[in-house]
């Protein structure tokens, strides 16, 4: 975090500290569990692709032609690697990215199967279970962190604390070009207006403090003057787009997936620990070979964008860039030409942070049907992020009722993902 | 209230509907406190004897502004409108507490209120992947809520709820339609309704507590084979649907989409309602049974139900291991028991749940892990309202009307902290409002009728219109519906259309209660903001301060320029007059002397700070 502010800037803190420093707890400076490996990942940026990626319309061509529906064979950059000409952008990256061909889950509904997938567990009802982001948010953080190390941009899940305290669900900035939601204030209130605003509240708060103030008041007043920093900080600058180098943002296509990779980029180049970017509309039960381009074009894009963005930051080295899905989709393109639902074979991708790039990784049947060498299981893959980023995947937490979680539940790190 | 007010119903006949209670308010309101007047001194008195035995001052009471802001809050959800509160300040008669009491009880701001209160426990949610819609399990709550059903009566009928999920009046099924894991609903019903948390017996004994693995299984026996199914029974499936449905299905996705799903709307039902036998799991690994072995219902505790059966133990286990034995609704006796009031934990959990509700702690224990010798630091007082709850046969109101006319109630909030004086069910404590209380009351700065678009009736979603509809419909009614109809997208949209017809002016969402929104219409973005629960889990709201939350009460909260409190500011030119204005609206008190200071900032400004304040979040 930048101290080195102007007088205008050391002013407004000024008031900002008076009203209440006292038993400060920001809910970003909370510290707990150690890194138990060396990490070779400082942060994450988990794509998300809400609905199910069709793996053979993308990135598992080595099947059957009948599997592949409309979808043709392009060569890579990569040696060995083909893909479907539905990424030709991507198809000069795929240095960068190792493919994994057989990840497998349990779970064949999106509910469940998203909730799996970043979760590493069944959803019950009886627990709510933190999301990967929320684990590595809450080991990772530390004093000096200013910024909160969880965000989540664009719709869907929103980045979920599961039984943890709320203070480690992702921020979310549901509009990578409006940043945090509410985080200006109204327009047409001045400094001066707003410092009023402040003195009158904490006049007001410290009366009622003295008649009724117990640590639920005091956390509020807590949580106040945290927000008014973060408000006031140069960290919010992290979320403006348009406060970056014109040659990176001219790296990118504008719709709003590829900001969000740009913001992506810009994040982790601040250090945040786990940016989730959400990309849905996967989920194409007919016509598929309509409906899907537009979407494909957009991960190709974005993704491409993203991977040139931090290769030319020196970012990539140190950024695990991972791209999951729920599930993938069957092999037999149905009679309303679409594909529905299969767990059992869809594929994922990771760039960054030494990961074996160039590669593939696993393999379904030439039928498309079945999960058959080097299978992944979901657990397994959540398991390895962890073990990149130095965290034990088997890292303990109780629930709120004492019931122990492991951080990937029963996964393991699969080390030879890395060099 | 006085004696003679007291004396005069008990001779008058209980009112009964609007019309009567409009023309014999005085009788009505004294009926209910004839109830619970004793009830209310009763607690008193065991509260004063162990403030007395524990060497503590008495809590101050609390003035008739404190009051009428805290009663608004815990009986009807929101804060009182700045005329509300007048009129009660300037009211001058001696009973006026107990007369605002049973108004509140009575009116429609306690339907919506108690619903979000309802809902939350009870876990109102989509279904999921099945069918999207939670049926009408909200409109049944509501129903429960606005027809005062006992309490004991409404869990019996969520226990045993079976049948069709749309049909009009049967949405308690929604209860188990939204849970595909039967033992999960089973631990979560236990922790429900008895406040006792076994899930961890589901899968191994558990560690800290007297139930073990094969417990659970035996009350699982009770519910065994109860199951959602959406779709047609294979009869009807292959007699009725399955030509059309292939054809469809070979022609076109969306039109197949429609069938499939119009016919769920008529079919879907909760079927099985208990075998009374289940079979210990696949991995089961203690030495007293086996895998798959049959298991005969059995209760945690108490006297066993009776349970009918028509197969035995012996004949089942010479059945494959999927076999669990015919429905013989052994799901009555588990709600029978469950229910019952000889079951040591059903009504002390639901005193302690409502004792916390109102004052803010628990009476009895952990509200979802309660044990069963669990007395609370006050026995005598649990035993009391228990007992109170019981007489009241399961009233709510005669509850909350109890515990709300009670001078307990009716003391000083107290701010729980770790210096004297120690909290000992004494009275209130200071807590951060609900969510939706927050949001519902900035409609009382809004609007003089804050309460106005709360439902009256049995407000009919779009499904169940769709199922009332699908009755007379043949199977060429599907299909013409599913090739001729609004497609796809607008299927249930143009239900919820006819729907919202029928049910006639809403009035606009922006004067909603909290409790008006939901899936049918959308999610309530500010109370999911602000903590509402998301109803995956039991107790699940959260009154944590996060930083979206504060930033949007800061920089994104907005009262329109039309709003009752800018009316009210407008129409006086006196500053000081416009000073009181501000405090009662929010804080529903007027400034202290203290508070002078602040006189000199403009109105706008003050009224941010107020809105941001401690004050008014928090209940006191």
């Amino acid at each position: 975090m930048n101290f080195d502010l102007g007088d205008k800037m050391m002013k407004r803190r000024d008031f900002i500290y008076r009203v209440g420093m006292a038993g400060m707890s920001l809910p970003f400076l909370k510290t707990n569990g150690a890194p138990a490996y060396t990490a070779k990942a400082k942060s994450v940026i988990y794509i998300f692709l809400n609905g199910g990626l069709s793996q053979y319309d993308s990135f598992n061509v080595e099947v059957d032609k009948t599997v592949l529906g409309n979808s043709t064979i392009i060569k890579s950059n990569a040696d060995g690697v083909r893909l479907s000409h539905y990424y030709p952008k991507l198809a000069k990256q795929m240095d960068k990215l190792l493919v994994l061909n057989a990840m497998k889950t349990n779970q064949g509904a999106h509910p469940a199967g998203i909730y799996k997938m970043l979760t590493s567990y069944n959803p019950r009802s009886t627990v709510t279970h933190p999301e990967l982001g929320a684990w590595v948010n809450k080991c990772l953080t530390n004093q000096l962190d200013s910024l909160p190390n969880f965000v989540s941009i664009g719709n869907g899940r929103s980045g979920s604390a599961g039984f943890f305290p709320g203070q480690w669900a992702a921020l979310p900035v549901k509009d990578p070009d409006k940043g945090i939601d509410f985080v200006s204030r109204n327009n047409a209130l001045g400094d001066r207006a707003f410092e009023k605003r402040i003195n009158i509240l904490d006049s007001l708060n410290q009366n009622f403090q003295a008649n009724y103030g117990d640590k639920e008041t005091q956390s509020y007043i807590d949580t106040y003057a945290g927000s008014l920093k973060f408000m006031n900080s140069n960290d919010i600058d992290a979320f403006e787009l348009k406060n970056e180098t014109p040659h990176i943002i001219n790296l990118y296509a504008n719709d709003k997936f590829s900001r969000s990779c740009l913001l992506a980029g810009r994040l982790v180049e601040r250090g945040v620990r786990f940016v989730k970017v959400n990309l849905g509309g996967w989920d194409y039960h007919d016509n598929i070979y309509s409906k899907m381009p537009a979407n494909a074009n957009k991960l190709d894009s974005g993704l491409s964008s993203l991977l040139t963005h931090l290769n030319v930051k020196g970012l990539l080295d140190s950024t695990l860039v991972v791209v999951s899905t729920e599930f993938g989709r069957k092999p037999d393109v149905n009679p309303n030409k679409g594909r529905d639902h299969h767990p059992d074979g869809f594929t994922c991708l990771m760039a960054g942070a030494g990961v074996k790039a160039g590669q593939i990784y696993g393999s379904t049947t030439k039928d498309g049907k079945h999960a058959d060498q080097d299978v992944l299981d979901v657990t397994d893959f959540n398991a390895s992020i962890a073990w990149r980023l130095g965290i034990d995947p088997r890292f303990e937490e109780n629930s709120a009722n004492g019931r122990p979680f492991l951080l990937a539940n029963k996964g393991e790190a699969r080390k030879e993902l890395f060099n | 209230m006085s004696l003679i007010l007291v004396a005069f119903c008990i001779l008058a006949p209980r009112a009964q509907g609007a019309e009567a209670l409009n023309k014999n308010a005085e009788t009505h309101v004294a009926s209910r406190l004839l109830d619970v007047t004793s009830y209310s001194n009763e607690i008193d008195q065991l509260v004063a004897s162990e403030v007395k035995r524990l060497d503590q001052d008495p809590r101050p009471a609390v003035d008739d502004y404190t009051f009428c802001r805290r009663i608004y809050i815990d009986a009807i959800g929101r804060i009182p409108t700045i005329d509300e509160l007048e009129s009660f300040v300037s009211d001058d008669r001696s009973d006026k507490r107990a007369r605002l009491i049973d108004k509140l009880l009575d009116s429609k701001g306690y339907d919506s209120h108690w619903y979000n209160y309802w809902a939350d426990l009870l876990r109102v949610k989509d279904i999921g992947d099945k069918l999207h819609h939670s049926g009408n399990f909200s409109e049944w709550i509501k129903d429960a809520v606005r027809t005062n059903k006992p309490y004991n009566q409404m869990a019996h009928e969520l226990i045993n709820s079976s049948g069709e999920l749309y049909k009009p009046g049967n949405g308690a099924t929604g209860f188990y339609a939204r849970e595909p894991m039967p033992l999960d609903h089973l631990a979560n019903s236990v922790k429900t309704f008895m406040g006792m948390s076994i899930e961890c017996a589901q899968c191994h004994d558990h560690p800290f507590e007297d139930w073990s693995q094969k417990d659970f299984y035996k009350l699982a026996a009770f519910t065994s084979r109860t199951h959602l199914r959406v779709d047609p029974l294979p009869k009807d499936e292959r007699e009725i649907y399955a030509k059309d449905r292939r054809i469809l299905k070979q022609r076109d996705f969306d039109e197949w989409i429609v069938y499939r799903e119009s016919i769920r709307v008529k079919h879907a039902a909760i079927y099985g309602n208990g075998t009374g036998f289940m079979r210990l799991p696949h991995d089961y690994q203690y030495k007293d049974g086996k895998p798959h072995d049959v298991i005969e219902a059995n209760v945690l505790f108490g006297k066993m139900p009776e349970v009918n059966y028509q197969m035995t133990k012996e004949k089942l286990e010479s059945l494959p291991k999927n076999n669990f034995g015919p429905a013989i609704n052994a799901r009555k006796s588990m709600a029978d028991w469950m229910t019952s009031p000889e079951n040591p934990l059903f009504t002390k959990a639901t005193v302690n749940r409502l004792w916390h509700k109102i004052m803010g702690t628990e009476l009895v224990g952990q509200l979802g892990g309660l044990k069963l010798k669990d007395t609370g630091k006050h026995p005598a007082l649990t035993r009391k309202l228990v007992e109170i709850m019981k007489a009241s046969n399961y009233d709510t109101k005669v509850f909350l009307s109890t515990l709300f006319n009670s001078k307990t109630y009716q003391s000083k909030a107290l701010a729980l902290s770790p210096t004297p004086p120690k909290y000992i069910l004494d009275g209130p404590v200071v807590r951060r409002l609900a969510a939706e209380v927050i949001v519902d009351s900035f409609l009382s700065l809004k609007t003089e009728t804050p309460d106005k678009y709360v439902a009256t009736e049995f407000r009919w979603d779009g499904f169940t219109h769709f199922y009332e509809k699908s009755q007379d419909m043949t199977v060429k009614d599907f299909v013409d519906y599913s090739v001729k109809g609004p497609g796809r997208g607008q299927f249930q949209a143009r239900e919820e259309r006819e729907a919202m017809r029928r049910n006639g002016d809403m009035g606009p969402s922006n004067l909603w209660r909290v409790s008006t929104f939901g899936r049918n219409y959308r999610r309530h973005w500010m109370a999911m903001l602000l903590g509402k629960s998301n109803r995956e889990l039991i107790d699940e709201a959260s009154r944590e301060p996060d930083i979206p939350q504060i930033l949007f009460l800061m920089n994104g909260l907005g009262i329109p320029q039309n709003a009752l409190i800018y009316r009210k500011l407008n129409a006086t030119a006196d500053h000081r007059e416009k000073m009181d204005i501000l405090w009662k609206a929010t804080l529903g008190r007027l400034p202290k002397d203290s508070e002078e200071s602040l006189f000199g900032n403009n109105p706008d400004d003050i009224l941010w700070a107020l809105l941001n304040s401690n004050e008014f979040r928090f209940g006191r």
